[in-house]
């Protein structure tokens, strides 16, 4: 028998049952993102006079949005998630709908764009090669094409963010960088993370951690044995994150994909545990 | 039972590896160019300086010491009087308002639109308005932020009569 081509292994189908997960997660992320903007829609996404043109952004130079036009805009974008989250034949054009009505919100507003509006459009490209119009999916084994798509965005996300912190200047080994940020009129100011930019002993290993995780990932990722580890590293730093700063919908746009990351047989190990237990809880009942 | 399982076609795989090699490409180039000096930039970069901002990914990467705030005023004819922005433009981000971000009040076109976008929006038209910058020192430890050694910049003084023409030649 001959060797395995390297698209033999670079496609081997790995088990799919963590794209439900994810769909469903992209979906609350989504709306976590998207219903804000309603009460805005007058004042920022569709206004008549707080209007730019700015790059890349020259939607205003060819289509101004009306008020009316922008809420119709903001319901198409719920209505692609809605259609995401009922699945099968309506999840790829409600994932296409929902990026389509999202960017031209955020290309009408042409200011504010923010990490997780890039993040989700990253993740939306990964979900769009997956296996998310199928149903039933713990059952199969599909392509992996969706998930090293995804697993290259993320090694890009934070092994760049993390590489960026480990260079600029070394404030994140021995400064107090995410002290200043704690206390930031905007993305800080809780009390936990205001009394947290007062106790060098605590955020200075913190720092360390979030340099080493992010910085390691792009490896780490990889390598099986460490793959779940670093994302639950990963969904702590993001709980920190949730717990001290305000960033919005970004805790949860990030983890969202975490499930098609974790290496596909731990998963489905994880799936066939709850599977048995829920079974034999319910057994009694049958 | 046989596992259903199923692949990408023959076909569509050297595709499908061209793309994942683009990608690792596209994020790498973000990555070498995210905090360099815009003036040692190559020529393709300045021209088109947003083509790798989708891939850029320097989140709080360095220190920011400082707050910085927008305050507004309005000239009636009985004299100056303070205005709260935050009341008048309500919409407001994790990073706050829009205008806080620092590409927008650096931007005198930006500034334009947000004064004459302000004269149009208060309840009672004024002569004129003015916008300032505020910024202080952060300080560390505690929730409230004083206004230490604060450092006021006015940005714009605006006569509301003046007109100003907004993408499409749109006007007020």
């Amino acid at each position: 028998m001959s060797a395995p081509s390297w698209s033999d292994r670079l496609y081997a189908p790995q088990w799919a049952g963590s794209w439900t997960a994810t769909r469903y997660l992209y979906v609350l992320a989504g709306l976590a993102t998207q219903l804000p903007r309603l009460p805005m829609i007058d004042d920022a996404y569709a206004p008549v006079d707080m209007i730019f043109s700015k790059p890349p952004f020259h939607l205003a130079d060819h289509l101004i949005l009306s008020p009316t036009g922008g809420l119709l805009v903001w319901a198409a974008g719920v209505a692609g998630l809605l259609m995401l989250a009922w699945g099968g034949r309506l999840a790829r054009p409600g994932l296409l709908l929902w990026l389509a009505a999202s960017w031209l919100l955020l290309a009408a507003e042409a200011f504010n764009i923010k990490a997780y509006d890039r993040v989700i459009t990253w993740i939306g490209l990964g979900l769009l090669f997956g296996p998310i119009g199928e149903r039933g999916l713990t059952g199969k084994w599909r392509s992996p094409f969706g998930r090293w798509v995804l697993i290259l965005f993320y090694m890009a996300l934070y092994g760049s963010t993390g590489w960026l912190k480990a260079m600029e200047g070394s404030h994140w080994w021995s400064g107090d960088v995410l002290a200043w940020h704690l206390v930031d009129l905007w993305f800080g100011g809780s009390p936990l993370g205001a009394w947290l930019s007062g106790q060098r002993w605590l955020y200075l290993p913190m720092q360390w951690f979030t340099v080493l995780f992010e910085a390691s990932f792009p490896l780490a990722i990889l390598i099986r044995r460490l793959n779940p580890l670093w994302l639950v590293a990963g969904a702590l730093l993001h709980l920190g994150i949730w717990l001290t700063m305000n960033v919005g919908p970004f805790s949860y746009v990030a983890l969202s994909a975490y499930p098609v990351l974790l290496h596909p047989e731990v998963a489905r190990g994880l799936w066939e545990r709850f599977s048995r237990r829920a079974g034999s809880d319910a057994s009694p009942a049958r | 039972m046989a596992q259903d399982r199923r692949t990408t076609p023959p076909a569509l795989r050297l595709p499908g590896l061209v793309f994942l090699l683009l990608m690792a490409g596209y994020q790498a180039l973000a990555f070498r160019y995210a905090l360099s000096d815009p003036q040692t930039w190559p020529d393709w970069l300045k021209e088109h300086s947003f083509s790798l901002w989708p891939a850029t990914w320097s989140m709080f990467t360095t220190r920011d010491r400082s707050h910085t705030l927008l305050e507004a005023r309005a000239r009636y004819p009985e004299g100056w009087q303070d205005v709260d922005l935050n009341a008048v433009f309500p919409s407001r981000w994790e990073s706050g308002p829009r205008y806080i971000r620092k590409p927008f009040w650096r931007s005198r076109t930006y500034n334009k639109t947000l004064a004459w976008s302000l004269c149009g929006r208060l309840e009672r038209r004024p002569l004129a308005v003015e916008i300032t910058k505020v910024e202080w020192r952060k300080t560390l430890g505690q929730v409230e932020q004083p206004r230490k050694d604060e450092e006021r910049t006015r940005l714009i003084g605006w006569d509301c009569e003046e007109r100003l023409t907004l993408p499409q030649g749109r006007r007020l």
